[in-house]
């Protein structure tokens, strides 16, 4: 028998050829002024995240479960002009950490003295946010928890703060991963909405009945969830309403929020340009959820679920994995867009990845708002094992870039991986995986942990292609972010005044990251001849008694101004910024609103629409550009804002 | 009905008998495809199953044009794309086409005797995985919402289609390897009896079981054969599992075809040599006979 080569000579030419054409190629984009350094330890405000520790029965899968509770939030809660840490930890008995800027870059750990330290004798902290739910103008503070009460603390405006859960009744016992402030109905009151992960009750096999599903004391080992693409059998999720007179009521049902998802995280905005904030939940083991607010249609608004074209909740090809939901307007088209983190590992899971749903008009689709991933064309899908994402624009050029966190949990060795155990449970019908028994010991085996964390540039328009496809170059560990933990929530927060974001990473169960941003000092360093980067700042307080009657609707801001609108214009280009710093995993962001504006040394207006439907302008000749400006509702003389530079 | 050749300057047209088994497995395939798209959330992406299908179909037509002067209706090519489109995943539409261009082309130029080798599609997949800088895995089993209903039900129309298509002992070979060695898994260890058995209800399985292994071209015909073709492919998975190689299923058929032609040469060797020595000794018997 003869056997000619050159037919296998030509599939292995083929085969390399191939190979060749799909291996990733690295786009050109220079970012040689933003640098990123992690100054936690220098500046006082460090912290090792303490894991959660549940009963010894789930032992096999306990890197599992105990994988969520690093969060942090970011808030002036003393009004100094200067933004505040507040960090949480999840072991028993552990303190949480409120870090208070005292200037220069440095902070210190007042948590014990404001009170606000001792969250974990009973259950375990999981995310918090700064919010004014009474209007006074100081920041209140609600830490949510998995299996106790979550607890609303007052600012009591001297540096301390009083624990009022049980006046307000918002201690809802539960699995909360999650947490917005939001003004769902308009009337100038900080509404609350827990995601909750885990149902909070089970049933007894002993009994037959429902139980609490304590996770320290079990009733059972059947606690997971049902499948990993339809699971209905987690924790509700909770909107309390505020009513004004320091109590909230629990409206979820009756606005339509009753699904039983595993809900990772919630976040806001007026996605159809309405007036009205929507919602989007991101759910584990299941379709997110997509609401839109019919608030411009009836009153009291309720929230209206989007089904997509397949009959299924969301907005498109879910991945049934959502972690991590920020709204802005990533494209400039005037309409916000969503970002949402998921799953991608190489070689094991690489069709999904995290989304970014672009917001494009469509009147035939529900809401007026039609939705597209484009995440794998412009590059930004690829975001490990995706916990916290959030827009901004790091390097104040006037686009919106990326940052995501990642990383599930870290084995001893990276090549001994818990991939294969777990796809193999994933590859099952349902029920299968609802028993923590029926799962491998995950021991210390690796799950997509040492991943770094990923930066998402947007690459800027070239001059003589003004109509080129949006795009990112991902350039995190070129720009000074090298850590390898596993990263959970993100706030953004200007902690020195400078213009330049910076962002403080909570780190699962490892040293958290204070990153600060060295984009102006180093841009002034690299060259003199380079044209400097501005940027122009505003801080908005709403004033919840300048109501305004619409038909027979009272409307009003809070004080917080959370869904508050600012365009920027400069040289005929908008930018539009939209108040929804709750926003994200495991975090908050900070209030003020930075604008990069690139070399730009002018600004032509400033449009603000206020959540009461006010609108107001500001014209660029009362402005000041690399300055934060406070600007309040109703007062169209703009000033410079607390610890603004001199 | 058998197949038609329609001559028309000297190019054929050549359309499949209707009794083509690979007929019943596109069709089965394309009613898994509608109902996972319209009624069971698929969640596999339109462009990419398309893209698959244009690539295999068209390449097949061209190719086959080109080496024979004959322009078949691309039966095969369907196969190969609607298998690549429904198993293979990848954020990356360009790996589609270029796994759709390897699938097809390993049936022309990877031959023996004039028969294609590997299974094209598990051929371009299996290549896929270990070519492609971790931009492919193979899809989820979490298509056909993880209802069991609906795994009892692709299980038992698989079966059927499997003994239509004669290779229901192909498929109990592999189950029962597959059940055998998932036993041993759980006696030594690796996990619980969801763990080991549990994937047999899922869709990739499933997938697996009724779309890639019946291919006719490339698993055997003889009735004993089928069944330890099956069986070994069963063990051979089964070892990789106790390794925790995920994607075992696809490296393990990779290996079972090229092991059949090799398994062949060496059977028809031996055949050979035992006919010879018989031959010799006929020979020696009828010498001494004779003298």
């Amino acid at each position: 028998m003869k056997l000619s080569l050159i037919p296998y000579l030509a599939m292995t030419i083929l085969l390399w050829a191939g190979s060749w054409y799909l291996k990733p190629h690295e786009v050109d984009f220079s970012q040689e002024a933003l640098r990123f350094s992690d100054v936690s330890r220098t500046s006082g405000c460090s912290n090792t995240h303490s894991k959660v520790s549940l009963s010894p029965q789930f032992d096999n899968i306990m890197p599992w479960l105990s994988s969520v509770g690093a969060a942090v939030c970011a808030g002036d809660f003393d009004n100094d002009g200067l933004i505040d840490f507040y960090v949480t930890n999840s072991g028993r008995n552990t303190s949480n950490r409120l870090f208070h800027n005292i200037g220069s870059g440095k902070f210190e750990d007042i948590a014990v003295k404001a009170g606000v330290a001792d969250c974990n004798r009973d259950g375990a902290s999981m995310d918090a946010i700064f919010f004014d739910y009474d209007n006074d103008g100081d920041e209140d503070l609600y830490v949510v928890k998995w299996g106790a009460p979550n607890i609303l603390f007052e600012n009591q405006g001297d540096g301390t703060f009083k624990d009022v859960t049980a006046r307000a009744g918002v201690g809802y016992w539960g699995y909360a991963n999650g947490v917005i402030a939001f003004d769902y109905d308009r009337d100038g009151l900080l509404d609350i909405l827990v995601a909750n992960y885990f149902p909070d009750s089970v049933v007894n096999p002993a009994t037959g009945r429902l139980a609490r599903n304590d996770l320290w004391n079990p009733v059972t080992s059947r606690i997971m969830h049902t499948t990993f693409t339809h699971a209905v059998n987690g924790g509700r999720n909770v909107l309390y309403k505020n009513m004004g007179n320091g109590t909230f009521k629990d409206v979820t049902l009756e606005v339509g929020l009753g699904h039983t998802g595993w809900s990772l995280d919630v976040g806001s905005g007026d996605l159809n340009n309405d007036g009205w904030p929507d919602l989007y939940v991101a759910n584990d083991f299941g379709a997110d959820e997509l609401y839109f607010n019919t608030g411009a249609s009836e009153f009291p608004p309720r929230f209206r679920i989007v089904i997509d074209p397949s009959g299924h909740p969301g907005i498109g090809n879910d991945w049934w994995k959502g972690m991590n939901v920020d709204i802005a307007d990533v494209d400039g088209n005037g309409r916000l867009d969503i970002y949402v983190t998921n799953i991608l590992a190489r070689r094991y899971k690489t069709d999904e990845g995290n989304m970014l749903w672009l917001n494009f008009p469509d009147q035939s689709m529900i809401g007026g708002c039609k939705f597209m991933n484009v995440s794998s064309q412009v590059r930004t899908n690829d975001g490990g094992w995706g916990w916290g994402g959030k827009f901004c624009d790091f390097n104040n050029d006037g686009l919106m870039d990326i940052f995501t966190v990642n990383g599930f949990t870290t084995g001893k060795d990276s090549t001994a991986t818990y991939w294969y155990q777990l796809q193999e449970m994933v590859t099952q019908t349902k029920n299968n995986a609802a028993d923590t028994k029926d799962w491998p010991v995950m021991g210390d085996r690796d799950l997509s942990g040492y991943e770094p964390s990923r930066l998402f540039l947007q690459v800027p328009q070239r001059a003589d292609n003004k109509t080129a496809p949006m795009t990112f170059v991902e350039r995190a560990t070129a720009c000074g972010i090298t850590d390898l933990y596993n990263g959970r929530g993100i706030a953004l927060a200007d902690y020195d005044n400078d213009g330049a974001v910076d962002m403080y990473i909570a780190n699962q169960g490892t040293p958290n990251c204070l990153y600060h941003n060295e984009l102006l000092t180093k841009s002034q360093t690299l060259s003199s001849d380079r044209p400097a980067i501005h940027w122009i700042g505003f801080f908005l307080v709403g004033e919840p008694s300048r109501a305004r009657r619409v038909g027979d609707r009272l409307l009003a801001s809070s004080r917080d101004a959370i869904g508050a609108r600012v365009e920027v214009w400069s040289h005929g280009v908008r930018q539009l910024r939209e108040l929804d710093y709750c926003d994200g995993f495991a975090s908050e962001s900070e209030r003020r609103i930075v604008v990069g504006l690139g070399n730009s040394t002018s600004i032509d207006r400033v449009e603000i629409t206020w959540p009461s439907g006010r609108k107001e302008q500001l014209q660029g000749s009362e402005l000041v550009i690399d300055q934060y400006h406070s600007i309040v509702e109703g007062n169209t003389t703009p000033h410079l804002a607390k610890g603004a530079q001199p | 009905m058998q197949p038609q050749t329609l001559t028309q300057k000297k190019i054929e047209f050549i359309i499949p008998s209707l009794r083509d088994p690979r007929i019943t497995v596109f069709a089965a395939n394309l009613l898994w495809i509608i109902l996972g798209h319209e009624v069971l959330y698929f969640n596999r992406s339109s462009e990419q199953l398309v893209t698959a299908l244009l690539a295999c179909t068209i390449l097949d037509v061209i190719v086959t044009f080109v080496m024979s002067r004959k322009i078949v209706v691309p039966l095969s090519g369907l196969l190969t794309g609607l298998s690549i489109g429904l198993l293979l995943a990848s954020y990356d539409l360009r790996l589609f086409v270029v796994v759709s261009a390897w699938s097809i082309a390993s049936k022309y130029l990877i031959k023996l005797k004039g028969q294609h080798i590997f299974n094209p599609s598990n051929f371009g997949i299996v290549a896929a995985l270990l070519l492609t800088h971790g931009l492919a895995s193979v899809a989820p089993g979490s298509q056909w919402g993880g209802d069991f209903r609906f795994a009892l039900v692709i299980f038992a129309i698989g079966l059927v289609t499997m003994w239509r298509v004669q290779r229901l002992r192909i498929v109990l070979g592999w189950l029962t390897g597959y059940v055998l060695l998932g036993l041993l898994r759980m006696a030594v260890g690796q996990g619980g009896l969801i763990f080991v058995l549990g994937p047999l209800t899922g869709a990739e399985f499933a997938l697996f079981t009724f779309v890639m292994i019946p291919d006719p071209k490339t698993t055997p015909t003889e009735k004993d054969a089928q069944v330890w073709f099956g069986l070994m492919l069963g063990i051979l998975d089964g070892f990789m599992r106790l390794a925790e190689i995920r994607f075992s299923m696809f490296y393990a058929l990779f290996i079972m075809c090229a092991a059949r032609p090799l398994i062949s040469i060496i059977r028809e060797k031996i055949a050979s040599t035992v006919s010879d020595e018989g031959m010799l000794r006929v020979f020696r018997l009828s010498r001494a006979k004779a003298e």
